[in-house]
């Protein structure tokens, strides 16, 4: 378990825990940040801001984005640049690499 | 990938290595012109090719930024990340394409403006200015750019 | 159509909703013909703003507003567009999805379905979706959420009609969909309760929304409706049953909230997964390219440099020869024409020709700079950039007790202070917001470039170029510095960090960019032609009469009857409180009147030194040494930004800041200038 902000460029992550405020966790969650998702650093300042992309559910017709365990990812809408004050909140593990 | 595709890529590659180094040379150059300049009262060195080279703080930025992009792409080749490279390819060609139109407007500004306020327009200034580095190195890397352009339309162009 | 139905459209109110940068104002301008600000990075707009369309024989009042995600605001531009989507209730509510950032989009739509809003559908974007390499079945989409889909892309125009032709007939036909999201079985229970309940407690809420939509909030804990609805006679035994309903679901939920959120986002993958198909598999997209290096970890940061660099030759150099022509035209041509007039009284030409001409066409002088800058500047906007600066700078930035995002007013300042202190709405910190806008005056604005340049190209002569940039980085430095202090200080807090959708990279529009750089350009123009023509009447007035009563139009032409003029005792008074700098009088009054706006320092400067002289350039090399010019630069970039920003401080921050600002600035820009002297006398520099 790592701060995101730790987390190596390519790397396909898994949210394990968003340690901040209310208002900041909603937020994160309606852009799919959230326990359990998974999030492919797409650039990191390591440590500092990281970019990343959300990855959902393999969805046969979407938009493959990385191949993790024989299943299809696709990544989902625009790119999400979190500063470096929230990369260290949310709380991740590698789950792969591409 | 194509073999067409990887011949082109590697030309690119070493073109780019070249046209790499040139930029960052002449960035050092630059570098050190500035420096005597503003360290040495007038004159006193003469630093390195200063007519074509001017010693100039912005410009050793910019030659710099584009050649050790230009490198990375030759960085990334050797790593084997085709994109990588490529994406630097494209860009540091591009930065120095816009860097050698800066630089042809310029010139063309002040040729302008010397009409209008009645200056003299002396071939040899505007002979300088055309072969000043950037834009001197800035007419090879238009080779590069339509070298990754063709690379694009091999490797990445959706089927 | 009956002359009754046409004056009830006439009144109807349609919003503009969508997540940042789906192009909301870009279809406001399209529906409208309205002039809206457009650019490609979220949070361009952060006010809303009022159009009229006209549809047929219809009128109706458009409103654009800032973007959000969702019915809860977390920065105080959200908080602009939630409050008119949920407090003033638009008759429809035309909610952009971003076809190549469909997730979300569809979020967002599925909340404003669930608020009872009249909703339609503009599927926006969808050119940059298919380069993406997929589409959108909006016909399917159309099923699923039972409202109109429009696609459109806005940029080519494409679908306005028909989303005029939906908007229309929205108006006479309402489609919602409240239900569209279900909770499972134990949540969907506890709303039922509590809608009923509701209809029984609050009828006069259930009319404004949907009873249960105020049922999901109140489970959700959302502030605003909760403190609705404990204003209501019943409210309190309303929040407790509320209380009760959590009880209960507790057992099997363990955090409410987040769970709502989640299955409002689960449905909006579940629609998502029916309607997009893929069409292509692009292997990069030109967005991918791009950003690899211009975020690069090595060569990012470079590379950001080289580009300003390279905006601020374009704006300086390549914009020369329109400044001489400018130059030859107004200050050669028409000053010695309106002296040549016959029969005009001595004063009044003294008055046009040294006064106005002098003051005004100083200033005028640096149009094409500054509109040269604005067009380079609209480019970077345009393409995307901005966005990106935000990461570059963002571990800097962080060290300093700043987001990244800071960097944006910061950078919008490079143009004008103004728009730049309103741009920090975005940043969604409280105190990292109030610090941002309280350092975006510290940015080098267009309006202090006349001044380096006059000073600079007289007194530095060869280095005028990178002392300028020294100059920028100056203002950046100290905007890091004062941003430190205080965060250190007065707006003390744990950073919090900031979040930014990244844009992906989109060709410039070319008419875009020309209207951004035209009408920011007609802003300094419209300045040069009230506030600094008025400071330049009051200098000419102040210099042509004195303590001794009017002195008449010698005193702009013998500088010892100009030192016996109100401005010469101003301007004195002023020398020796910055004696330690050495500025001549003449300078420290263009201080004086620069309080108003940092041109009129120039427009001053231009009548004052052009007293008695041929060259104004001359005579200001004469009264500045390099060192003194270089403070005196550094001076003018720091103390006060214009009576415009201060004015903006105070309406986004209120009083007490803009006097913060007003003080912190003035002192530090004292103690700069000292310290530049300072250390130039300690180096052996004059
Ligand atoms: N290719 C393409 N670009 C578009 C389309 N619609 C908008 N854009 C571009 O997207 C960018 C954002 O447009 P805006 O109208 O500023 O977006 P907005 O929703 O008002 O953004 P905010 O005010 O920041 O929330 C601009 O650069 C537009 O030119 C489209 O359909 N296709
Ligand atoms: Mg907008």
């Amino acid at each position: 378990m790592m701060p995101l902000a730790f987390a190596h460029e390519g790397a396909v992550v898994k949210v394990l825990q968003v340690k901040a405020g209310r208002g900041l966790a909603r937020r994160l969650r309606e852009l799919g940040i959230f326990e359990n998702q998974l999030l492919r650093v797409v650039k990191s300042r390591g440590p500092g801001p990281t970019i990343v992309e959300v990855l959902c559910g393999s969805v046969p017709q979407g938009r493959p984005s990385c191949v993790l365990t024989s299943c299809y990812y696709h990544r989902m809408g625009g790119r999400i640049l979190l500063g470096f004050g929230i990369s260290m909140k949310i709380l991740v593990e590698e789950v792969g690499n591409q | 990938m194509s073999n067409e595709g990887s011949r082109i890529l590697s030309v690119a590659i070493s073109t780019s290595l070249i046209i790499g180094i040139a930029y960052i040379t002449s960035g050092l150059i630059s570098l050190y012109n500035w420096s005597v300049m503003i360290l040495a009262p007038e004159g006193m060195v003469k630093g390195i090719l200063r007519k074509y080279i001017p010693g100039d703080l912005g410009m050793a930025l910019i030659l710099l930024s584009i050649g050790l992009t230009l490198l990375a792409a030759v960085y990334y080749k050797l790593r084997q990340s085709i994109t990588k490279s490529f994406s630097c390819l494209t860009v540091g060609s591009t930065l120095a394409i816009i860097t050698m139109s800066m630089q042809l407007l310029t010139v063309l500004a002040s040729t302008i403006d010397s009409l209008i306020i009645g200056d003299t327009i002396t071939v040899e200034g505007v002979q300088l200015g055309v072969l000043r580095i950037d834009s001197l190195l800035g007419y090879v890397a238009i080779l590069l750019f339509i070298m990754s352009l063709r690379f694009y339309d091999k490797r990445f162009r959706a089927k | 159509m009956s002359v009754v139905s046409d004056i009830k459209l006439k009144r109807m109110k349609v919003a503009l909703a969508g997540i940042p940068n789906v192009g909301k104002s870009l279809i406001f301008n399209q529906l409208t013909g309205g002039r809206a600000w457009v650019g490609n990075w979220p949070g361009v707009t952060v006010e809303k703003k009022v159009g009229k369309i006209r549809i047929g024989d219809n009128e109706l009042e458009v409103v654009d507003l800032p973007g959000i995600y969702s019915l809860t605001a977390y920065s105080v531009d959200e908080l602009i567009a939630r409050n008119f989507i949920v407090e003033e209730r638009p008759n429809v509510v035309v909610c952009i999805l971003n076809a190549a950032n469909f997730e979300r989009s569809l979020y967002l739509a599925i909340s404003l379905l669930e608020l009872g809003a009249n909703v339609v559908l503009d599927l926006n974007m969808i050119d940059i979706a298919e380069n993406e390499g997929y589409e959108v079945d909006y016909v399917r989409l159309q099923s699923i959420l039972k409202v109109p889909v429009v696609p459109t892309i806005a940029t080519k125009g494409y679908g306005i009609d028909e989303l005029k032709k939906a908007i229309l007939s929205a108006m006479k036909e309402r489609r919602t969909y409240v239900g569209i999201v279900d909770y499972g079985a134990d949540v969907e229970r506890e709303i039922r309760r509590l809608k009923s309940l509701l209809e029984e407690l609050a009828p006069g809420l259930c009319r404004k929304y949907p009873s249960r939509w105020i049922a999901v909030k109140l489970l959700e804990g959302d502030e605003d409706i909760l403190s609705k609805v404990s204003k209501l006679p019943h409210g309190s035994r309303m929040l407790e049953e509320v209380e009760r309903s959590k009880r209960s679901l507790r057992r099997r939920v363990e955090d409410l909230e987040s769970y709502i959120t989640e299955c409002r986002y689960r449905k909006a993958l579940e629609i998502a997964q029916q309607v997009l198909k893929r069409i292509k598999t692009p292997e990069v997209t030109l967005t991918d390219l791009l950003d690899f290096v211009l975020t690069h970890k090595v060569l990012g940061m470079p590379i950001a440099l080289s580009i300003m660099y390279l905006l601020f030759r374009f704006s300086f150099e390549v914009s020369a020869p329109l400044v001489d022509t400018i130059d030859i035209v107004m200050n050669h041509w028409l000053h010695d024409w309106l002296l040549s007039l016959p029969g005009l009284p001595e004063s009044l030409k003294s008055f046009l020709a040294d006064g106005i001409l002098a003051g005004i066409g100083s200033v005028l002088v640096f149009l094409p700079v500054i509109a040269f800058f604005f067009l380079g500047f609209a480019l970077l906007e345009d393409v995307g950039y901005m966005a990106r600066i935000a990461f570059i700078v963002d571990k800097i930035f962080h060290s300093f007790h700043l987001p990244g995002k800071a960097a944006i007013p910061l950078v919008i300042g490079f143009g004008c202070n103004v728009p730049a202190v309103m741009a920090a709405r975005t940043i969604e910190d409280e105190n990292e917001r109030k610090v941002a806008a309280l350092i975006a005056p510290l940015s080098s604005c267009n309006a202090r470039l006349p001044v380096y340049m006059v000073i600079a190209g007289a007194v530095l002569r060869a280095y005028a170029g990178a002392v300028i940039l020294s100059l920028y980085a100056l203002g950046i430095l100290l905007a890091l510095i004062v941003g430190w202090l205080f965060r250190k200080t007065i707006f003390k807090g744990p950073s919090t960090g900031f979040i930014l959708e990244l844009p992906p990279y989109l060709s410039p529009k070319l008419s875009n960019v020309v209207f951004k750089t035209w009408e920011r350009t007609k802003r300094f123009l419209f300045k040069a032609g009230t506030v600094i023509l008025l400071g330049v009447i009051v200098v000419w007035l102040l210099s042509v009469s004195g303590p001794g009563g009017y002195l008449g139009p010698k005193a702009l032409e013998a500088p010892e009857v100009l030192e016996r003029g109100w401005v010469g005792v101003i301007g004195h008074v002023l020398a020796w409180a910055f004696a330690p700098m050495k500025w001549d009088w003449r300078a420290c009054a263009a201080l004086f009147f620069g309080f108003i706006a940092k041109e009129t320092v120039v427009g001053t400067m231009g009548i004052l030194y052009g007293v008695g002289e041929e060259r104004v350039t001359e005579a200001i090399m004469r009264s500045f040494t390099p060192l003194t010019g270089y403070a005196y630069m550094a001076f003018v970039l720091i103390y006060v930004p214009c009576l415009a920003t201060i004015a903006m401080i105070r309406n986004e921050l209120g009083l007490k800041y803009s006097l913060l600002a007003l003080i912190y600035e003035v002192i530090l820009a004292y103690f700069v200038a000292l310290s530049i002297v300072g250390i130039g006398h300690l180096m052996g520099i004059r």
